[in-house]
């Protein structure tokens, strides 16, 4: 595989506002509704005066071995060996939410017509629209900043080919991401506000491997 | 990585599939059960006729005319129950989806042979064609023209038909059907031997309605090996009774043949019954959070449905049922009398008819007490 994309992620830089909700919905022409290809969402942990609440920006993860690709009857969905990206066929999709099941992070999403929608790292505009596009050039490079990433106002949000993603996230944001905890290609800047605890982390959940 | 309890965590909304699928996963299962149990059927009326060593093992007597008579019609309402349940559980599958006919292209379409989906059609396909040649030789066949049983109730449709339409001859629909299961019903051997595959078919199509939710590793509640053995066995159970209701409507209810099966069913729910302890047991023991909540729904917010429906009414009401009935009907004279012969048969049929409910609630609870593993997001 070439060039494989990816998200960054770093919650101390996002104040839960959602414009990357909105904009990924303007873009995409994705109804008001609660079909969202990426949303955020608020974490607590704790209880007064000890609470503390982060927000995550969360989408599909673009995953290197995607199991919602892994499941999908008709090859609809693909991860594309040019960049890593995990497109969607909607002309082959049946609309059977296998995918939906199978996605641990809840990235496929289903519209009024059944089929599955998701993040395609903005390849295209509307459902469907990342399968069969050249491959993703930077914005460097004349391609398009995906919507949430161009309307971050905290600049919490960052996508690119995770090699270059890595070159500008902190050490410890590149070895987690390197210990290879998940196989979703998102990298997740650490907090310090938790007084130690540890670097905040989107991770898989444990399987009934 | 582990989800632990110090770690906040992100609960994704996750209820895709619900009753049309249950209906479908159900379906599937009772298919496959209905189908064994005729093929059984099948081999037991064999052995009446054959009387070599495994029939005497079996004690499969020859002078006992009704445990013939009831063999036969398990093996059609089977073989019957067999393709009507994968008609009509297709039908709920494509209702739910997104592009039902897209769907129907499978053979082109379906291109991912990873996909328990795509496995699970074509074990569809073949077992469908299976049923329904078996239903073509055990229904028709001049041999059969002027037979009672309500399981030939389809030719008795057709043969309606044949007198009402307007372009009625002495060779109507039934007559072509007669004259095609003549011509291409197998010799014994032969059809034995394809009844050894169609059974091997049945189930494998069980096991793929768990092996289908087993593969979504995300969901502790459908793990291997325990929910594609309690599917198994409550395919197998199900089917049973839903040949065996059958059988009880065509007037077979004391024979021998409808004791024999019962008790059998009773021993499946019983092991079924295990297989569902040891899952608990799992889930309980498993630190994983999508695990704990999985339970937490199964005895709280789908109490009455599991508790009630799948544990008391859809498993243990029906072998105390069965087993107060086995006493009645071996140890006593009740059935002498014909309010007691009615109270039996009842019984049966009230047995068949709860495990039926049963099933289907099981594979309902399955589907929506099933909670992902959550996203841990550690050190907020």
């Amino acid at each position: 595989m070439a060039q494989e994309w990816g998200f960054y992620f770093d919650p101390e830089k996002c104040i839960g506002c959602s414009a990357c909700q909105v904009a990924c919905k303007n873009r995409h022409g994705v109804d008001p509704g609660p079909v969202d290809w990426r949303r955020v969402e608020t974490v607590s942990q704790g209880e007064f005066p000890d609470y503390e609440e982060t927000t995550v920006s969360i989408s599909c993860m673009h995953c290197a071995d995607a199991p919602c690709e892994n499941v999908c009857p008709t090859g609809a969905i693909n991860k594309r060996d040019s960049d890593g990206i995990v497109t969607v066929d909607q002309d082959k999709c049946i609309g059977c939410k296998y995918c939906g099941w199978a996605c641990p992070f809840g990235a496929p999403q289903y519209g009024d017509d059944g089929l599955m929608q998701k993040c395609n790292l903005c390849l295209g505009e509307g459902p469907g629209s990342g399968s069969g596009q050249p491959t993703k050039k930077t914005a460097d490079n004349g391609g398009t900043k995906p919507a949430c990433v161009d309307t971050c106002v905290g600049g919490a949000l960052e996508a690119g080919p995770i090699s270059d993603l890595l070159d500008g996230v902190s050490q410890a944001a590149a070895e987690r991401f390197g210990q290879g905890s998940s196989s979703a290609n998102v990298i997740v800047e650490p907090t310090t506000s938790d007084g130690g605890m540890g670097p905040a982390d989107i991770t898989t959940p444990e399987t009934g491997d | 990585m582990s989800v632990t309890g110090s770690a906040g965590a992100l609960w994704l909304d996750s209820p895709h599939w619900a009753e049309f699928i249950a209906t479908y996963l159900f379906l599937g299962g009772v298919s496959g059960g209905a189908y064994l149990t005729s093929t059984w059927a099948s081999l037991m009326k064999h052995l009446m006729d054959e009387q070599n060593w495994l029939s005497r093992l079996l004690l499969a007597r020859s002078d006992d005319r009704a445990h013939r008579c009831a063999c036969a019609e398990t093996a059609r309402w089977g073989s019957l129950i067999g393709v009507l349940g994968i008609a009509v559980g297709g039908v709920a599958l494509l209702m739910h989806l997104g592009a039902p006919l897209r769907a129907l292209t499978f053979p082109v379409l379906f291109t991912n042979f990873g996909s328990w989906l795509v496995i699970g059609t074509w074990v569809i396909v073949l077992f469908a064609v299976w049923a329904v040649l078996e239903t073509l030789w055990l229904h028709f066949g001049a041999e059969l023209q002027g037979a009672s049983g309500m399981s030939l109730f389809p030719r008795k449709i057709l043969s309606w038909f044949d007198g009402v339409m307007p372009w009625r001859t002495d060779r109507g629909i039934t007559w072509l059907i007669d004259t095609i299961a003549d011509a291409t019903r197998p010799p014994s051997r032969l059809w034995g031997g394809l009844r050894i595959i169609g059974g091997v078919l049945s189930i494998t199509l069980i096991v793929y309605t768990a092996m289908l939710l087993s593969d979504v590793t995300v969901v502790q509640f459908w793990t291997r090996p325990y929910l594609p053995f309690i599917f198994l066995m409550s395919g197998v159970s199900t089917g049973i009774s839903a040949a065996l209701l059958g059988t009880v409507l065509s007037g077979g209810a004391l024979t021998r043949a409808n004791h024999r099966f019962c008790l059998t069913d009773d021993a499946i729910i019983v092991v079924e019954l295990v297989g569902i302890g040891l899952l608990l047991s799992f889930l309980s023991s498993s630190p994983n959070m999508g695990a704990q909540a999985s339970l937490t729904a199964l005895f709280d917010t789908y109490q009455l449905l599991f508790v009630g429906g799948v544990l008391a009414f859809g498993t243990i009401i029906p072998v105390i049922l069965s087993l107060t009935i086995t006493v009645l009907h071996e140890f006593t004279h009740f059935e002498e009398n014909p309010m007691g012969a009615r109270l039996l048969t009842g019984g049966y049929a009230t047995k068949y008819v709860l495990v039926l409910i049963g099933g289907f609630l099981l594979r309902y609870v399955v589907l929506m007490a099933a909670v992902k593993s959550p996203l841990a997001v550690q050190g907020v």
